[in-house]
């Protein structure tokens, strides 16, 4: 269990890193549409260039297979880091900074690609645009119907946790674990499932309304290339939407017979399988429709020099938002418009925030955890003071072994093992203030202002060094 | 039909859009009675501003090329007026070109074959 996690994310990093990999490091280039980002165009194939851009392919591909080697060795490496939240903390750092990493060949080689351009004469057309009419506004391929669907099944997955955690309804004799009835874990898991559905319809919209390519002359030509490329996306958002349906309500139905743990790994792993495989779906499609469409494409319009570095689309004058991306697959934003600017600067700075959060928290849980007894309070602290409670409040205080039965279930606060700080259930028993190093075998319990409270000291011996440091500061 | 635009021409984008719609409409590419795009969606798809459209639209509709309503949005006109005559401004710019065509050495017989082309529609 103190794994799933890790394994989760190397099942999903290994996913994407390989779907990166195979999909923008293309062997053959010939029936690529983009070659890292620059158009491929008919001068790329004769003989002089045609060499210069195979050197280039196969360097880049290289390259990016060494950091692909790399990137798996190093999440081996994680593994064997034994602290969970330094392994979380790598982890998440290791995630952001591997992602630009397998990019920087790409990055390098769209410059390469730019200059060849320029070394065998071919001019920009920076600034000319190709419209179809007959597709203008008239391409749409996603299906809203489709993709409500399964979010209304969400949402009912929500409303039945919801009232099962508020108590109105109970389903005798199928709930096993009834502890966690009130501790709203079931309700905050399917809100999540549901709010990950309701923000793919957003996505999915704008995915439909990207602008319609021009590939020929041929209207029709245009109106099924550009119908098919985003049928594509269409199809993939509703399998996405279904796969979220299908494993909140999986995972709420599941919860009712089998304890959480259990659910959790079985939720998580059909999630990271249908994610997978939703991906794997969209490259494959993907790939397909370029490969059909790229002998029919007898106009290629030039603005490779609107995409620095081949990744992030600069274009003061397009008044559009939202373009298909060129590196990896979906969609990207104008950074030369206005809003694009800010949300460029808003997913940045967020990512930045990210970061050090995780860092702050990690810090934060390796601060010692410190309990002190004065004359007539006992204080918690761990960088702040959590608890303060008076001496005189205490009742029924005793020591209690944390053995296997001692089972705890977050409400609100830090789970971050060994510490645990805040709001739990304690062996079915809602709303307990908790601040615990599961490194100690002991703890102590007692009751405060109608609280009951479980606190430990960083181990056993300390635990009963408080716990008798307690009853002398009571006595006298 | 396809439609180019320069984004770094001498002429305006709004005379662009109307010319090579005037183009379509001569060529056949726009039959009489075709339903272009709205003004919102044409001016999304270019990644122009809707009020670039909509005068071209504008002018056309002036010119008696299209006509436009609220419910069915610009079509081609059903029936073109024939003038069957070329507008002063027109002449001026025909002979603005066959002057530079006759300078440039291009032969009287070139120019024929070229307003014959574009004429019947063979280029």
């Amino acid at each position: 269990m103190d794994y799933f996690a890790d394994i989760t994310l190397l099942i999903l990093m290994a996913a994407a890193l390989l779907i990166m990999f195979f999909y923008d490091y293309p062997a053959r280039w010939q029936d690529r549409k983009l070659i890292f980002g620059v158009r491929n165009r008919d001068e790329f194939k004769e003989e002089k260039a045609s060499s210069a851009v195979s050197r280039i392919v196969s360097e880049t591909r290289k390259q990016a297979l060494i950091i692909l080697i790399i990137s798996f060795i190093l999440m081996g490496l994680i593994f064997l880091i034994p602290d969970v939240t330094v392994r979380v903390t790598i982890w998440v750092v290791f995630i952001i900074m591997d992602l630009v990493l397998i990019a920087v060949p790409f990055m390098r080689s769209n410059r390469e690609m730019k200059s060849l351009k320029r070394e065998i004469g071919i001019k920009s057309e920076q600034g000319t645009t190709y419209t179809d009419l007959k597709a203008a506004g008239s391409v749409s391929a996603l299906n809203i119907t489709a993709l409500i669907i399964p979010n209304i099944i969400s949402l009912l997955a929500f409303i039945a946790a919801l009232l099962y955690d508020l108590g109105v309804i109970v389903l005798p004799g199928l709930i096993q674990d009834t502890e966690k009835a009130g501790s709203f874990a079931l309700t905050s898991m399917t809100a999540t499932f549901l709010f990950i559905g309701l923000m793919l319809i957003p996505i999915a919209i704008m995915m439909d309304r990207t602008r319609n390519e021009v590939i020929s002359s041929d209207s029709d030509m245009n109106h099924n290339y550009n119908r098919a490329r985003k049928k594509v996306f269409a199809d993939m958002f509703i399998f996405m939407s279904w796969a979220n349906a299908i494993v909140a309500v999986l995972y709420a139905a599941l919860l009712f017979f089998i304890r959480s743990d259990v659910v959790l790994i079985i939720q998580m792993m059909v999630y990271v399988i249908l994610i997978v495989a939703g991906l794997a779906m969209l490259v494959r499609k993907s790939l397909a429709v370029d490969r059909h469409y790229r002998k029919e494409t007898t106009i290629a319009v030039d603005d490779d020099d609107h995409w620095i570095l081949g990744s992030f689309y600069y274009n003061p004058d397009d008044r559009r938002l939202n373009v298909t991306k060129r590196m990896g697959i979906g969609g990207t934003i104008n950074i030369g418009h206005p809003a694009g600017k800010v949300i460029m600067i808003v997913t940045a700075l967020f990512l930045i925030a990210a970061i050090a959060f995780v860092i702050c928290i990690s810090a934060f849980a390796k601060s010692g955890m410190k309990v002190s007894v004065g004359s007539d309070t006992l204080v918690c602290n761990q960088v702040i003071d959590y608890y303060k409670i008076p001496l005189a409040d205490i009742s029924e205080a005793e020591i209690c072994e944390m053995n296997t039965g001692f089972h705890l279930t977050r409400q609100v606060g830090i789970g971050m093992p060994p510490v645990f700080i805040g709001t739990f259930i304690v062996n079915g028993e809602n709303n307990c203030n908790i601040f615990l190093n599961m490194e100690s075998d002991s703890c102590i319990r007692f009751k405060s202002g109608g609280i009951t409270y479980y606190i430990s000291g960083n181990s056993s011996s300390e635990t009963a060094e408080i716990f008798e440091k307690m009853g002398t500061a009571k006595s006298s | 039909m396809v439609i180019k635009i320069d984004e770094y021409s001498d002429l305006p984008i709004y005379m662009q859009i109307r010319n090579q719609i005037v183009m379509g409409i001569s060529s056949g590419e726009l039959a009489a009675g075709e339903q272009l795009p709205t003004v919102r969606a044409l001016a999304l798809e270019i990644g122009i501003n809707t009020m670039t459209v909509s005068k071209a639209y504008q002018i056309l509709k002036n010119e008696g090329y299209i006509m436009t309503d609220r419910k069915n949005g610009a079509r081609v006109r059903q029936q073109i007026e024939k003038t069957g005559v070329i507008s002063g401004e027109n002449k001026n710019e025909l002979r603005r070109i066959v002057s530079e065509a006759r300078l440039s050495g291009v032969s009287i017989e070139e120019i024929r074959d070229l307003v014959d082309g574009y004429y019947y529609g063979k280029i």
